[in-house]
């Protein structure tokens, strides 16, 4: 009960102590490097630039020479400018004032439209982008400096009238009635001093300019609640133009600033307890007329300004400078782009720094912008430090079969340093989660032992990237080697074996890369409780050089920070020997992914992976968490000629309130593994990263592609689907031809059995062949090998084609043939029309041809054949022509096969009359001589007689005696 | 000699009589005491039905584990832990690796890196592994808690874990059906 009352007690104050510290969560020695942005609408001298809580910056104020007012809007998600609403006044040397309720008040002096009135005051509503007249300023005036009091109210002090009379007298703007009303009058007329609120809720004054040859030292403090003005010490220098800053244990730092003559590059600190001044570190550069903004380290960063040395040398700078007060130093920063002087600068919710306008050394109005961005996220560099590969094993197997965490609550083991109480017996990994159960707090790195890591007493120890290689000692450690990357990084390995060590002497350089064996796991160093390896990563935060003056500031977390809530370690504030130092931003420096990070991007980004697509999203995607998914389809041809490897990919961002973003803040970069691929069928240098928002339309992205780990990889700035093609080397399919070999008679008839091939070539320059397929009418398609043999007569139909290595198909062909083995028959009757003894083939096929040949002396063979070229031949040894026709089949020959007859003969007689009446028709078979059926027409009564064996009958009509011939027989029909 | 007769006859029914009544007051003292034997062997029972929660089954396939947890509990695997959150609270899933090769070593160990004290510590079996259930109390802010340890095999261990009171029912019944799944 007693610990929930505590833990409720200090809840809130932790909570607080979290939002103070973490956000913005930036430091100075983070910062990288100065990018050019849009410009400005209009070039603008000493604009003022606001930052607003919806994150963007209004710039206001002085723009062109022209006087023309514009007021301009910074989105710093899009880097972008946008218009507001029209300023009805022309301000000039005009103050914002943030009055903390959703509205800026503008103060100074300007005209209405058309100039048509002053205008001294304005009031923008940047909910609403609205602007709306403020009340009437008491003394209209520019260059004052105006401040919120704790009241809600603003203080104007000093400034230069519309007359160029320089003020004495303050003003107070109210809130409530948004109107103005005279304060007490300062001990001194000034413009271009300071003003800033102190901690107390009174406001200090500095400096400044009193008349044309004379600049002020002299400092002196309003008491809003008596309305007083008190001098208090004066400063060591006067100063015009410089800058004053409210530090975060409530002193104030002034800098730089102009005497008449001459530009300082002294620093001092103004004490609110004593009132007292006290020189600081000088800057490395004059400057006056430059930008001081603290950052949320609490150091503070000076920009730009312009020097002088005497009246008419003035030169503008682009040199940047940062101050710690915990060391009273300066450092300096990257230098702006440009050289600048009357410009501002403003510091964006994301940590960068937008620095606007101004005048360069030739006094030319400036509308360039640029900001000055954070470093980027290191590239990964690190692996195991150890052979796990060689143990059959995957990073993601063992990366996080992890003994020890780095506790980013707090990572002090390696400083000596104890936690706060409430955070040790407990530890906060990567993964953002506060544990008891998981090991061990301070812990400033990881441990691997051998059960489940397989890491064991004895196995080599190597490089997690290659380096410079030193070696060390101490106590809790043991023999441990450091390894210097180059890169700002370093590696420490401890507990190792005092045998098998790359080197024993302190201080000796050995460059190793991934091979070298830097030494053999261990248990040296007191209180470790068994072999294992301890990893652990160091950043060089100061640049200096040594990285053993960041321990345990620099201590990182190669597993980066993979939840959406802040990292306690970055943003954790702490003295070690009297200096104020920070916590380190630990990025994802593992080459290989692990697996299941989490779907929701946190500030730290992180690698996904689905199916052979790999997604780096970079840090700071997003300030909020964002649901990331994606969706793999079957790949589709896009053309002929470009189609995708592989399938594609849907990737999805969604916002928190589940709106779909397509616009992404930083770049994502895209890797698809193309190993299980063969993209040997493309075109060199075709293979890329096509994106689509369609699947319809896509478009080439600019792809690196790595033949050596067999990847390609884009980076896009936008979304949804995303595949690797190319251009086909092979677009033509294969030509296929059919061979039939047997004996053929004509028209793909054959008589005997058929062998089927396909023999297919793919076209000049194609990749070849991959398949052949046929299929036979009524069954199914099937992949031909070999030569296929028919034998059954039948008539076939058989379908193919082929496919080459491509996946061109041919267009599928066919042939037909026919199998008639079985030779044709005869049929023989007497023509009337002909009056002769005719013979008819018959065959299934329906097609014979007939060749009589005469041998003479009447002997005579009638061929039948078949289209598949059968041939009947029949003999006939007794033919006679005319109106007694006489035929005597003596054989058949099918083929090869001849059958002789027993002896027969058909005799016809037949005549006619001159009107061509039949007068006789008789019709007789013999057979060996004897009569087998004779038939006889009477034409007076139209009957036929037929005596058959003997038998008669009759039949009305006339009958026609057929003949036929049947596998060496003959038959007789009528 | 009749009347003789006719009393010994009277007797007789009388005596019948007697058997008779005597026979029924029996078995009537028979059930009735017996009724009062059922009266207290058998009190009258109050059946009332509790709702049993439904319980739904979790596996990982990285985490090689199932177990049954409260439907009302949403769960979120992350990395090495998985979050078993309600209303009132989360109990927490994490797969711990070590060094030693088994719960004693392993547990002295985890004490020595921590300042706090073990309230229960009570050993058993889950899932036919090693096991033990304790209670933590730190001398920090840091709220008791009730962790189940379930010691697998050489370096492999998981952590049962609630820092709620309310917790620990569901934190019982959680652990404790527990199965591996290599």
């Amino acid at each position: 009960m007693k610990q929930k009352l505590t833990t409720l007690f200090l809840l809130p104050l932790f909570v607080l102590l979290f939002l103070f510290v973490s956000v913005p969560n930036i430091h100075a020695q983070n910062l990288g490097s100065w990018e050019n942005v849009d410009d400005m609408r209009a070039s603008r001298f000493l604009p003022q630039a606001t930052l607003l809580q919806n994150g963007k910056v209004l710039i206001v104020g002085n723009s062109s020479s022209q006087g023309e007012s514009v007021a301009e809007l910074f989105n710093s998600k899009t880097e972008k400018w946008e218009q507001t609403s029209p300023v009805s006044m022309a301000i000039q040397g005009s103050t914002v004032t943030d009055l903390k309720n959703g509205k800026l008040l503008i103060a100074g002096f300007g005209y209405g439209k058309n100039n048509s009135e002053l205008i001294s005051s304005e009031i923008y509503d940047f909910e609403n982008n609205s602007w709306v007249k403020g009340g009437d300023m008491i003394d209209p005036r520019f260059f004052h400096r105006a401040t919120l009091l704790d009241n809600g109210n603003v203080l104007v002090t000093g400034g230069l009238t519309t007359s160029f009379s320089i003020l004495w007298r303050a003003e107070i703007y109210k809130l409530t009635s948004n109107s103005w009303s005279e304060a007490a009058q300062m001990n001194s007329p000034r413009f271009f001093h300071t003003a800033t609120r102190l901690n107390n809720g009174k406001v200090l004054v500095t400096g400044g300019q009193i008349n044309s040859s004379t600049f002020l030292k002299s400092a002196e403090i309003y008491d809003p609640l008596t309305n007083t003005w008190q001098p208090t010490g004066s400063m060591n220098e006067s100063r015009f133009g410089h800058t004053a800053t409210l530090l975060t244990d409530g002193r104030v730092l002034v800098t730089g600033g102009t005497d008449i003559n001459i530009t300082s590059k002294g620093a001092e600190i103004y004490n609110p307890s004593t009132g007292a001044w006290s020189k600081a570190d000088d800057m490395d550069t004059k400057r006056a007329f430059h930008q001081a903004v603290l950052m949320p380290s609490g150091e503070v960063m000076v920009l730009g300004g312009s020097s002088m040395n005497n009246i008419d040398e003035t030169i503008a700078t682009n040199l940047v400078e940062l101050y710690s007060p915990s060391s009273n130093e300066w450092k300096l920063m990257p230098a702006m782009n440009n050289v600048r002087t009357f410009h501002m600068a403003v510091l964006l919710k994301n940590g960068d720094i937008l620095v606007v306008g101004g005048l360069d050394s030739d006094s030319e109005w400036l509308k360039s912008a640029e900001i000055l961005r954070e470093k980027s996220a290191p590239a990964p560099f690190l692996d195991l430090p150890w052979n796990y590969e060689g143990q059959g094993k995957k990073f993601e197997d063992v990366g996080l079969e992890i003994n020890a965490y780095f506790d980013h609550s707090y990572p002090l083991l390696g400083g000596g340093m104890i936690e706060p109480a409430n955070f040790s017996n407990q530890i906060t990994a990567f993964d953002g989660l506060s544990d008891a159960e998981r090991d061990y707090s301070r812990h400033d790195g990881y441990d691997w032992g051998a059960y489940k890591a397989g890491v064991k007493n004895g196995d080599p120890v190597y490089p997690a990237a290659p380096g410079i290689a030193q070696y060390v000692y101490d106590r809790a450690g043991g023999h441990g080697i450091f390894i210097d990357h180059g890169n700002g990084y370093q590696t420490r390995y401890y507990h190792l074996q005092s045998t098998g060590l790359i080197a024993k002497t302190p201080g000796v350089n050995i460059p190793v890369d991934r091979e070298t064996v830097i030494g053999r796991v261990g248990s040296t160093g007191e209180h470790t409780t068994g072999p294992h390896i301890h990893f652990g990563v160091f950043q060089d935060k100061n640049n200096d050089g040594s990285f053993n003056d960041n321990i345990p500031d620099g201590a990182t977390d190669p597993f980066g920070w993979q939840s959406a809530d802040p990292d306690p370690w970055e943003n954790y504030s702490f003295f070690q020997h009297g200096v104020q130092k920070t916590g380190n931003r630990s990025y994802y420096l593992w080459k290989k992914k692990i697996p299941k990070l989490d779907k929701k991007l946190t500030a730290n980004g992180g690698i996904f992976e689905i199916g052979r697509y790999e997604l780096f999203l970079p840090e700071e995607e997003t300030l909020e968490g964002l649901e990331f998914s994606a969706n793999l389809f079957p790949s589709e041809k896009i053309s002929e000629i470009v189609v995708p490897i592989g399938q594609i990919i849907n990737i999805f961002l969604r916002n928190p309130f589940g709106e779909l973003i397509t616009t992404l803040v930083k770049p994502i970069k895209i890797t698809i593994d193309f190993s299980q691929a063969d993209i040997s069928r493309f075109k060199p240098g075709t293979v890329s990263i096509y994106s689509s928002t369609d699947r319809k339309t896509w478009k080439k992205e600019n792809t690196l592609i790595d033949f050596f780990n067999k990847n390609a990889t884009t980076e896009v700035d936008h979304l949804t689907y995303f595949a690797l093609m190319g251009e086909r080397i092979d677009t033509s399919p294969p030509t296929t031809s059919v061979n039939l070999k047997g004996v053929e008679g004509k028209d793909n008839w054959f008589r005997f059995d058929v062998e089927f091939s396909l023999d297919s070539i793919d076209n000049q320059g194609g990749l070849g062949v991959e398949i052949v397929l046929y299929k036979i009418e009524g069954e199914e398609w099937q992949e031909y090998t070999d030569p296929i043999k028919f034998s059954e007569e039948n008539s076939y139909k058989i379908d193919y084609y082929s496919q080459d290595k491509d996946g061109n198909l041919e267009e599928p062909k066919s042939v037909e043939f026919h199998i008639d083995k079985t030779t044709p028959e005869v049929k023989v009757q007497f023509n009337r029309d002909k009056q002769e003894i005719e013979f008819i083939g018959i065959d299934d096929s329906g097609k014979v041809d007939i060749e009589e040949k005469d041998f003479g002396k009447k002997r005579e063979q009638i061929i039948i054949s078949d289209i598949a070229g059968n041939e009947l031949v029949v003999e006939d040894r007794e033919r006679e022509k005319g109106k007694r026709s006489k035929l005597n089949i003596y054989s058949l020959s099918y083929n090869d096969q001849s059958f002789e007859l027993d002896k027969n003969k058909f005799v016809v007689a037949y005549k006619e009359d001159e009107n061509g009446e039949i007068k006789q028709f008789d019709q007789k078979l013999q057979l060996n001589n004897q009569d087998k059926i004779v038939l006889k027409y009477d034409p007076k009564e139209n009957i036929t007689k037929v005596v058959e064996d003997k038998k008669k009958q009759e039949y009305e009509g006339i009958k026609i005696l057929q003949i036929i011939t049947e596998k060496g027989q003959i038959n007789y029909l009528f | 000699m009749a009347k003789k007769k006719s009393i010994k006859k009277n007797f007789q029914i009388h005596i019948l009589i007697g058997i008779l009544a005597l026979s029924v007051l029996w078995l009537v003292s028979l059930m009735s005491s017996s009724q009062s034997i059922d009266n207290i062997s058998k009190p009258e029972i109050q059946k009332t039905i509790t709702p049993t929660p439904a319980l739904k089954t979790y596996h990982s396939d990285f985490l090689k584990l199932t177990f049954k947890y409260p439907a009302e509990y949403e769960v979120e695997e992350r990395f090495n832990t998985i979050i078993l959150d309600a209303e009132f609270g989360q109990i927490k899933i994490d797969k711990l690796t070590t060094n030693q090769n088994n719960l004693n070593e392993f547990l002295k160990v985890f004490d020595s890196r921590r300042t706090m004290e073990v309230q229960i510590d009570q050993r058993l079996l889950i899932d036919g592994h090693d096991a033990a259930f304790r209670t933590h109390v730190f001398s920090n802010t840091i709220p008791s808690r009730k962790v189940y340890f379930i010691f697998i095999s050489e370096g492999r261990v998981y952590a049962f874990s609630a820092d709620d009171k309310i917790l620990y029912n569901d934190l019982d019944q959680i652990a404790r059906s527990f199965q591996y799944d290599p």
